[in-house]
């Protein structure tokens, strides 16, 4: 059972993204050919995440919600705009990135994307390594992050013989192991079946009552609708609305305009069934 | 076969041992290539064969198979080495004692080192391997790109399934004009998703403060001091066996 809790609009914010603008190299030339008029992934983006928040950034394919969660990590820094991590501007040196991403840390939606090691408890060392701790403190976090995702017995195995729900749970691992204030992940449901959804739920659950800022992207807004305090829609790099879960998402039309809904005519047919 | 292998080097009974298993291997493989072939490759080959069975509980069938294909090439190689082929008015194809000899001793070494090779495969992982690579102090980026390399392959290899499949599921081998072709966009397509999914990964290592280099723990050892003296002491007994029989024989 999911239980929710009053959004903490009272709480400081953690993170701070202000009128964030970005185009990947090339985006005038694949314009161009396909007649688009977009060429920014982000354009004028602004959200904020106050700790201990629960907050889903919801968006069609393309949406621009993978591109402003790597931005928030500092993996990409804005054309235009800026983020604040604390109150202050992300310094994008060596050592700016490296206490954003500690404090931030960022699950890819394609959990090979970031699991490289020979075994899994060595790729949830991978991050206490690089902030440099002793090795008795490395291998705490590694077995305290291994037991928080429910795969403690699993350490000594290859990632290739994990299964796609369990790298999913290794990658959640390798970023907790940074004992982040603030999780966010890019679409981690995307290929679980409902019961590892309800398990990554469960989990969200328990490092949200820790006091840990999670924003997670999604396109389905049931899944928003379940577990989010709060939500933001995106639609064409753009936050189409933001506010408290309960309100967006019942505005059917907006949905439908952020093609976030099947079309009134699938709907029918649906429902013949 | 690769999965297999990979399979059970973590999940035999030797899997921490990798330190003993090392030096146990390399000893076997001095025994192999430096000893008499004939005499010494019967010891190694029985040495390997009972440490991977009897002692790491490698399953016998997958051993057997392992060992069996790249025998196929060996023994076709030794059956050429055997003859002798002239031109004098015709083909001619002669039996030679000499070629034999060659061949019989080629075989024996090869086959010796290929068990030894077999048996570290089947019962070291690859972390392991890299963990006493790191502790040995190799090479630091030497070690990083065998570990990448390793981790690639199984990514590449489930690349690699999928694209075959896809292309077999719209009739891609129907021929061989067709497997030609797919084969080679297949090629192409995995180069291509190589290229990405490297940079895809470097973009995920940044976003865990990635500097640079690719420090993880370590993986604990089991071995003692007991499974090296025992591992270093059966090559010393084959070597020692093997010299007395040469002298003696």
């Amino acid at each position: 059972m999911i239980e929710t809790k009053p959004a903490p609009s009272a709480a400081r914010v953690l993170l701070d993204a202000r009128d964030l603008r970005f185009a990947y190299p090339g985006a005038d030339g694949v314009a161009a050919l396909c007649g688009a008029h977009r060429l920014r992934a982000l354009d004028g983006v602004s959200l904020a995440l106050r700790e201990g928040a629960r907050l889903a950034l919801l968006g069609a394919n393309g949406s621009g919600k993978s591109t402003l969660l790597l931005h928030l990590n500092g993996t990409l820094r804005p054309d235009d705009g800026a983020v604040h991590y604390d109150g202050a501007p992300v310094a994008y040196s060596k050592r700016g990135l490296v206490a954003l991403r500690q404090n931030v840390a960022l699950v890819f939606q394609d959990s090979d994307d970031q699991l490289f090691a020979g075994t899994l408890a060595q790729d949830v060392s991978f991050g206490p390594m690089n902030l440099g701790l002793p090795q008795d403190e490395v291998a705490r976090r590694v077995a305290e992050s291994l037991a928080a995702v429910g795969l403690a017995e699993l350490g000594a195995l290859p990632l290739h013989m994990l299964s796609h729900g369990q790298r999913k749970r290794a990658a959640i691992a390798g970023a907790l192991a940074m004992r982040p204030r603030a999780l966010l992940l890019d679409e981690p449901t995307a290929g679980l079946d409902p019961e590892g959804v309800n398990a990554l739920l469960d989990k969200l659950d328990e490092f949200s009552a820790r006091g840990m800022a999670i924003l997670f992207s999604t396109h389905h807004v049931e899944l928003a609708r379940m577990w989010a305090d709060d939500v933001v829609i995106m639609a064409e790099g753009r936050v189409a609305a933001s506010g408290p879960a309960d309100g967006i998402l019942g505005d059917e039309a907006l949905m439908r305009e952020s093609k976030l809904m099947l079309s009134p005519r699938r709907a029918r047919s649906h429902s013949r069934f | 076969m690769l999965r297999r292998i990979d399979i059970i080097a973590h999940t035999n009974r030797w899997h921490a041992k990798t330190g003993a298993v090392m030096l146990l291997c390399a000893g076997l493989m001095l025994c192999a290539l430096c000893l008499p072939p004939v005499a010494a490759a019967p010891f190694v080959l029985c040495a390997a064969w009972l440490a991977a069975l009897r002692g790491a509980r490698v399953p016998v069938r997958a051993f057997a198979k392992a060992f069996v294909i790249p025998m196929g090439f060996l023994v076709t190689g030794a059956a050429v080495l055997c003859v002798s082929v002239a031109w004098d008015g015709g083909l001619r194809i002669a039996f030679t004692h000499e070629g034999a000899r060659v061949a019989l001793q080629t075989s024996c070494r090869a086959a010796a080192a290929l068990s030894v090779t077999l048996l570290y495969a089947f019962t070291s992982p690859v972390s392991q391997t890299l963990a006493l690579l790191r502790r040995f102090r190799a090479p630091v980026a030497l070690v990083e790109f065998m570990g990448i390399t390793y981790r690639t392959i199984f990514l590449l290899d489930e690349s690699r399934e999928s694209i075959i499949g896809a292309q077999q599921n719209r009739l891609g081998y129907r021929n061989a004009r067709c497997t030609f072709r797919s084969t080679g966009l297949a090629a192409a397509a995995l180069f291509a998703r190589a290229h990405a999914r490297a940079a895809r990964l470097e973009r995920g290592l940044q976003s865990r403060c990635y500097d640079n280099t690719l420090a993880v723990m370590l993986p604990s050892s089991e071995t003692t001091a007991r499974d090296c003296a025992f591992a270093a002491a059966i090559p010393a007994l084959i070597a020692a066996a093997v010299i007395i029989l040469s002298t003696h024989v």
